[in-house]
């Protein structure tokens, strides 16, 4: 029995029609949010250089003093990361950073909850004896659902004891809070920086000049990046 | 006999409507999914790995497409038709915008720093977002079905069409 009214036909194709719009309105959104934390890198110096700087406690792959340097933001719990980790960063370090083309960081940004935070203050504490990028390798080979439970405290533990770290100056670290300080400074950084996602890199070459990947972009992007700022 | 819909689609105005949401939810699923970059230049990038998801995220943008411009054909020039396809389209689309938008690497950071409502949403995406590829079969089963269903209704209200003519 066909009994609709025509008002129920004109509420479907109404619904239809904004799901359409909608979605192409999210499309320019998205294009505009990620355009927007773009600065352009002639006259003034570019103002994200104030966090895009290598601090003393960071774990630096490849010669600290290279022209290049590579920022990450991300997160240990974030699937995007994990791909750009097992898909392309393999040839970033191989080709660019072994190269002293480039160094490479990696600084936390996290939205995922608690274990994200542990995570990134386990690393820190690797970090302390000098595995920093042992216990990054460990998490992201290990990394299972978001706040799945794989990266608790039993597990963060687990993995340092796997990598032979010193277990008392671990515990005194983790548990201590050591590093909570540098995790809410590099959260407020990448705030600061127009992060609106994980993973984000900046790519900061010499005259300050600052380009922002947003992503698990190629390997090809960052070469042709780290190129025109040593050619350029 | 060549089908109704393809009818519906040879004409200009529901062609390029076909053809503009599909772009669209093309452009908003690779997107999400990280297929294409807009900066620092554009990139469209897909993993010999991730095929299947970059398939049926072209798959569930054409059928968007289609059953869209079908179902506003349908609601337009077919007398008291049910709408219970234009629904079941729209659930599918919506199903389709879920799968799509739950993984965003963009979206799910912009909610979870939002806070209050943003928080919680942001937390329900990423409980979706280890149902993304069901939701995206689910999205292809819907749309599947109201492409099958507008296509007989098209058929049926066409052959009643004809055999209600007077004879002359």
């Amino acid at each position: 029995m066909m009994k609709s009214g025509r008002g129920d036909n004109r509420k479907v194709a109404i619904g239809v029609a904004a799901i359409a719009v909608v979605g192409a309105i999210l499309v320019l959104a998205l294009y505009q949010i990620q355009n927007s934390s773009r600065v352009t890198s002639t006259g003034a110096p570019d103002p994200r250089l104030a966090y895009l700087t290598i601090l003393p406690g960071y774990a630096v792959l490849g010669p600290r003093n290279a022209t290049v340097t590579i920022f990450e933001f991300g997160d240990f719990q974030c699937p995007t990361c994990d791909n750009w980790f097992k898909t392309q960063e393999p040839q970033v370090l191989q080709n660019l950073v072994d190269t002293g083309r480039a160094n490479f960081v990696w600084r936390d940004f996290e939205y995922y909850g608690i274990d994200s935070t542990n995570a990134s203050q386990a690393a820190y504490a690797a970090g302390e004896q000098g595995k920093f990028w042992q216990f990054y390798d460990l998490l992201y080979t290990n990394q299972g659902g978001i706040n799945s439970g794989w990266a608790n405290k039993a597990n963060l533990f687990g993995f340092a004891q796997s990598l032979g770290l010193n277990m008392t100056q671990f515990g005194s670290s983790f548990n201590g809070g050591k590093y909570l300080n540098m995790v809410t400074t590099n959260f407020n950084d990448g705030k600061k920086l127009g992060i609106t996602g994980t993973p984000t890199f900046f790519v900061v070459g010499p005259h300050g000049k600052v380009v922002e990947i947003i992503g698990s972009q190629p390997y090809s992007v960052f070469q042709d990046t780290v190129n025109s700022m040593l050619n350029g | 006999m060549a089908p109704q819909l393809l009818g519906v689609l040879r004409r200009p105005t529901f062609g390029l409507l076909s053809l503009g949401i599909t772009l669209s939810f093309a452009l908003l699923f690779l997107y999400s999914d990280g297929f294409i970059f807009f900066f620092p230049y554009f990139v469209l990038y897909v993993p010999l790995d991730s095929t299947p998801y970059f398939l049926l995220d072209l798959v569930i943008s054409t059928l968007s497409g289609i059953v869209t411009s079908g179902s506003i054909y349908q609601l337009r020039f077919v007398p008291y038709v049910s709408s219970r396809n234009a629904g079941t389209g729209l659930a599918g689309m919506l199903a389709a915008v879920v799968a799509g938008a739950c993984p965003c690497m963009y979206l799910l950071p912009l909610l979870a720093l939002a806070g209050g409502a943003g928080g919680v949403l942001g937390a329900l995406g990423i409980v979706l977002n280890n149902f993304q590829i069901p939701i995206k079969l689910l999205s292809l089963a819907l749309l599947g079905l109201v492409l099958l269903t507008l296509e007989r209704s098209l058929g049926a209200y066409c052959r009643i069409s004809l055999e209600s003519q007077p004879l002359r």
